[in-house]
Formats: structure tokens, C-alpha cells, sequence
């Protein structure tokens, strides 16, 4: 009867409604691209970004000789709306072990967020040994986006905390609980969503998927209702899936064809307005991995592809896209630019008209 | 607890785990309990020492264990008492019932948390209200009037420390089980199993043919 009631009072987060952000009137802006850190490390990827209180964008990510490598940081810089602030390494395996008394190997996959309080939460990758699958969790916070503080380990599986990674932005609930997407590829791959209260403490965790998807990138629609997008990990359909959270991210509906191919790589997606959602997908081309636009107007159930970003201006392999609106309506994109044996992070400003049809940019 | 002392405290079990080690080790080699006592608290100090980038061997190791919980820290306590002399005839340090639970709850328990095969997650169980551990705390007393005091240890001080907040983690379960428990679960079960059967093969043993 103990071992029932225990059973039963279980599980520590319930239904709350989500936080939806405002919508947004998507703006024309001047083009603008370019890579943030041309002159930085080998490797550069995974890139996320957020709007500074001052209107400026400071974006983030990882770099070093090679993914995985002991040299790896997590840089960031800023842009004011014409150039890129030099890049500064923030965070790195060496500050991260010190802070932790633990054994670092590598960083990796930054994520950004403003927390409901006003702090900027930033949570990224460590690995103590072996590859991505000895991932966890850590956490660092600061007052204004740019001076970060120590980080804490978030622990989030049972099994020696091995194994949870993350690479797409949060939901946030009106309890204040915050939903972080993650994901787990040690014995299995599949996406989970982890509960963190205002002290960074993680209280809670929903599984999403089964088997072969990872890197749930959720938005919110409403109060009720939230969709991912998810990586198919190569196990066969090769197909961009969603699924459909509801009850403040405690229930999930089983995964639905986008009918978009997903080559292995994840996607990226923003709530326009009501039940439209903008996303960029990789999609694999004669020409190599190319930006896709999909868009939907019922909340998920269907899309549409809009531009495909190729042509001399995209003349390299294209995946881990963050996308950013600002509050001027402005659309940013960052991305990985893989050339043969480097790869640098891409900055621009989008035409909404992206989204609008199938007109290829080119 | 404060996020230092919640670091000591994850950190206390590991260095327990190395000095029960070297405890047994040295008491299978027949040292008497006091020069074994000696040699595990010189192995503890050495093992805390910082070397070649300030971090010690019970960092390092913690770096990959994380925190033991209180079926390891049992298990191992357990191990140490019946390593001294007259303890492994004691019924009340059988350690039997707790290896077999830890097995048999653990092995399935960490399939569904890795696999991803099913939406089912028991960790998630873990996240309990304040509800979870005091219907908790009644169990021990459940087991102990059962005779299983090992898994009433267990359960009364992995309940303590969650509600202590020694750890990190806000999951019960972490303060009752790791996988370093199912490991030390299986080495008690196969030792009790081959002493078994060692003790039916001599003459005269059990299942032995009469004399």
C-alpha cells in the first residue's frame, strides 16, 4: 500500500498551460550574411542565439580542431545590426571541469534562453569519456547574457547521468517550469523533454518519441498546445516527424509524417502567428545538403515546402539551423557551413518571402 | 543542502566504495581488522590526493560514477562487516535479499531508461511529490519486521538523504540505486552462489550422499 502511494504521487510536474511568446509581423530587411568567426577555430557548429536587453543579438556556439576534441569552447559574440563583436570563448572543458570537480573532456551544442525571471540560462554539452553518448548536462546563467557564471551539472538519467544532449531552445510553462527538449543516444535514440524549476534543478522528464528521433525542436501554439519537429536518426524512413505536446508538455502524441525527407539532421522552427510555424530543414540535394523552408498553417498536421536556400550564395553543406526573430520582425538564421575539413557558423537576415512559395533562392 | 556540501556528500560514497575495498582486499588477504583498517584509510588518503591537472582518483572516478546511493553504500557496508571475524554467520548481514532486489528491480529498470523501446521512463516515478518518501519511510519497518534488514537499511537512508538533499539530483530513485549497485548486487549473488556449492560439494555437505 506504501510502495502504491509512492507509486501514485509520483512523477513531481502535472498539467500547466504553456507560456506562448508574442507572434510576429515578419519584417523585409537589408541582406545580410556572413560568417560570425571566419577567422576561429577549425570546426565551428551548433550555433544558438538570443536578443540581448539592448536590442543586439549574441549568438553562440562550439569550436575547436574537431567536434569532440579536447581544444573545443563555446564562443559568443554579438551583433548590432551591422557587424559582428570579436568572438569571445566563454566557456570550455578546462573552466567547466573546474567548476564541476569533475573530469572534462569536451563541450559541445550551447543552448541558449532567457529564463521567465530575466537571467539567460545557457545549457551545453560535457562529455567525461567515450563520444556523444557519454553526454550530460550542464548549466550556466547570467545576469545579462554576456558575464556567465560557474555552471552546475543537471542530472537527468539514472544510469551513471550519461547520455542526454540538447539542441533546440525551451518551452516555458506558467508554473515557471521551463521544458527543455533533449535527447539520448546511448543503447537507444529517442527525445525527452526535461523540467527545470527556477533553481536550474531538473523535476521532472516526459519521454517523446520511442526509438531513431532526436532533437526535438518544440514550439508553442498555445496554451495548450505545443509541436516539435524531430531528427530522424537514419533508422530507416529518413522523414522529418512531428509530434504534439499537450498539458504543459506531459502528454505526446504519436509521431506524424511532415511527408518532408530529414536527412539525419535536425530542424529548425518559430511561431509566426495563431497556428503558423516557419521552419528551415536540411534536405539532401544533387548539389549537398541544402536549407529547406517548410510552413504550416494549422499547427503541425500540415506543410508545405517554401524556398530551397541554393544556388552560389549557399555553396556548401548546410545543417544545425537556430532560427531568431528579433523584435523588429527580422529573421535571423544561424548555421553550420560545412566546407571539405572546416566549417564556420552563418549569420543572415532572411526574407520572409522565403516561407511564401516554392520559389528556390538562387 | 548547499550545492558544496551536496558535492562532499556525493563525493563521501565514492571514497566509501575505495575504502570498503581496500578494507575487504586486505582482510581476504588475511590482515587482522586493525591492519586492514590502516591500509584502507592509507589507500583513502592517496586516493584523495590531486594529481596532474588538480583532480584526484576519487574525482575521477566520480566523474564517471556519479554519486552512490544507498543500496551501494548497503551492499558495501554489508560486505565490510562480514569480512570481520564472526560476521558472515550473522543472518542479520545477509545481503541476499538486497542483491536479488537490486537485480531484479535494476536490470529492467536501467533496459527501459536506455533502450527507448517503450514511452514508459521509470526514472520518471522518481520525481516524487514529499508525498512519495514518507510513504516510503514506512517501508523499512515493513521490510525489517520481514527480517530483510539490509533492504530496511536501505530504504530508511536513501529516504534520508533525498530528504536531506544530499545529492543533486531531484529523483529518489538516484538516492536508492546506481548501477555500480547492480554490479556489487551481482558479485554478492555469484560469491553466496559458488559458496554454496562448494559447501555441497564437500563430503558431508549438503546434498551430500549419507555416510
Amino acid at each position: 500500500m506504501a510502495l502504491s502511494a509512492a507509486v501514485m504521487a509520483g512523477r513531481g510536474v502535472g498539467p500547466a498551460p504553456f507560456v506562448v511568446p508574442d507572434g510576429f509581423a515578419p519584417a523585409a530587411a537589408p541582406p545580410v550574411s556572413g560568417f560570425i568567426h571566419p577567422d576561429g577555430p577549425r570546426i565551428q557548429h551548433a550555433a544558438s542565439a538570443i536578443e540581448l536587453p539592448d536590442g543586439r543579438i549574441a549568438a553562440f556556439w562550439f569550436a575547436g580542431r574537431g567536434e569532440g576534441a579536447d581544444d573545443v569552447g563555446i564562443y559568443s559574440a554579438a551583433f548590432d545590426g551591422a557587424a559582428w563583436s570579436d568572438a569571445r570563448r566563454i566557456i570550455d572543458g578546462r573552466t567547466t571541469a573546474e567548476a564541476l570537480g569533475r573530469r572534462i573532456r569536451t563541450v559541445a551544442n550551447p543552448v541558449v534562453f532567457r529564463h521567465p525571471d530575466g537571467a539567460f540560462w545557457l545549457v551545453y554539452v560535457s562529455v567525461t569519456a567515450g563520444r556523444w553518448s557519454g553526454s550530460s548536462l550542464n548549466l550556466s546563467r547570467s545576469p545579462d547574457g554576456e558575464t556567465w557564471e560557474p555552471p552546475v551539472r543537471l542530472v537527468s538519467s539514472p544510469f551513471l547521468n550519461l547520455s542526454t544532449l540538447t539542441k533546440g531552445p525551451p518551452l516555458v510553462r506558467a508554473d515557471g517550469l521551463v521544458a527543455l527538449p533533449v535527447y539520448h543516444e546511448l543503447a537507444g535514440t529517442f527525445g525527452e523533454l526535461l523540467f527545470l524549476d527556477r533553481d536550474g534543478a531538473v523535476v521532472g522528464k516526459e519521454r517523446l518519441t520511442t526509438r531513431c528521433l532526436i532533437q526535438p525542436w518544440a514550439v508553442a501554439l498555445d496554451p495548450a498546445t505545443a509541436v516539435a519537429l524531430l531528427r530522424d536518426y537514419d533508422c530507416g524512413a529518413r522523414a522529418l516527424m512531428t509530434i504534439t505536446g499537450t498539458a504543459g508538455g506531459t502528454a505526446w502524441s504519436d509521431p506524424a509524417d511532415t511527408g518532408f525527407v530529414n536527412p539525419n539532421a535536425p530542424t529548425a522552427a518559430i511561431r509566426l502567428d495563431g497556428d503558423t510555424i516557419l521552419a528551415l530543414t536540411s534536405e539532401e540535394t544533387a548539389a549537398g545538403i541544402r536549407l529547406r523552408a517548410l510552413r504550416s498553417d494549422d499547427g503541425g498536421k500540415g506543410w508545405f515546402g517554401g524556398a530551397l536556400l541554393a544556388g552560389p550564395d549557399w555553396p556548401a553543406d548546410y545543417r544545425y539551423p537556430w532560427l531568431l526573430p528579433d523584435r523588429s520582425g527580422r529573421v535571423h538564421l544561424f548555421v553550420t557551413e560545412s566546407f571539405p575539413g572546416y566549417s564556420r557558423i552563418r549569420h543572415t537576415i532572411l526574407d520572409p518571402a522565403i516561407w511564401s512559395g516554392g520559389q528556390d533562392v538562387r | 543542502m548547499s550545492g558544496e556540501l551536496a558535492a562532499y556528500a556525493e563525493r563521501a560514497g565514492v571514497l566509501f566504495f575505495f575504502v570498503s575495498l581496500a578494507f575487504i582486499l586486505a582482510r581476504a588477504c588475511r590482515a587482522r581488522p586493525m591492519i586492514a583498517a590502516l591500509i584502507a584509510l592509507l589507500v583513502a588518503t592517496l586516493l584523495a590526493i590531486p594529481y596532474n591537472g588538480g583532480l584526484s582518483t576519487i574525482d575521477r572516478f566520480f566523474s564517471l560514477s556519479g554519486p552512490l546511493g544507498a543500496a551501494s553504500l548497503v551492499l558495501l557496508a554489508i560486505a565490510v562487516l562480514r569480512s570481520l571475524p564472526g560476521g558472515g554467520g550473522r543472518s542479520s548481514l545477509d545481503p541476499t535479499a538486497l542483491a536479488a532486489l537490486v537485480v531484479i528491480l535494476g536490470v529492467p529498470y536501467y533496459w527501459l531508461e536506455l533502450s527507448g523501446r517503450t514511452l514508459f521512463d521509470p526514472y520518471t516515478l522518481g520525481f516524487a511529490d514529499p508525498l512519495a518518501p514518507l510513504a516510503l519511510a514506512l517501508l523499512p519497518f515493513l521490510f525489517w519486521r520481514k527480517g530483510s534488514l539490509a533492504v530496511s537499511a536501505t530504504l530508511a537512508l536513501g529516504g534520508a538523504l533525498f530528504l536531506l538533499g544530499a545529492y543533486a539530483s531531484r529523483n529518489l530513485f538516484d538516492y536508492l540505486i546506481d548501477p555500480v549497485a547492480v554490479v556489487l548486487a551481482l558479485v554478492l549473488l555469484i560469491d553466496a552462489w559458488t559458496a554454496r556449492r562448494r559447501v555441497t560439494r564437500l563430503p558431508g555437505g549438503e546434498g551430500a550422499p549419507p555416510r
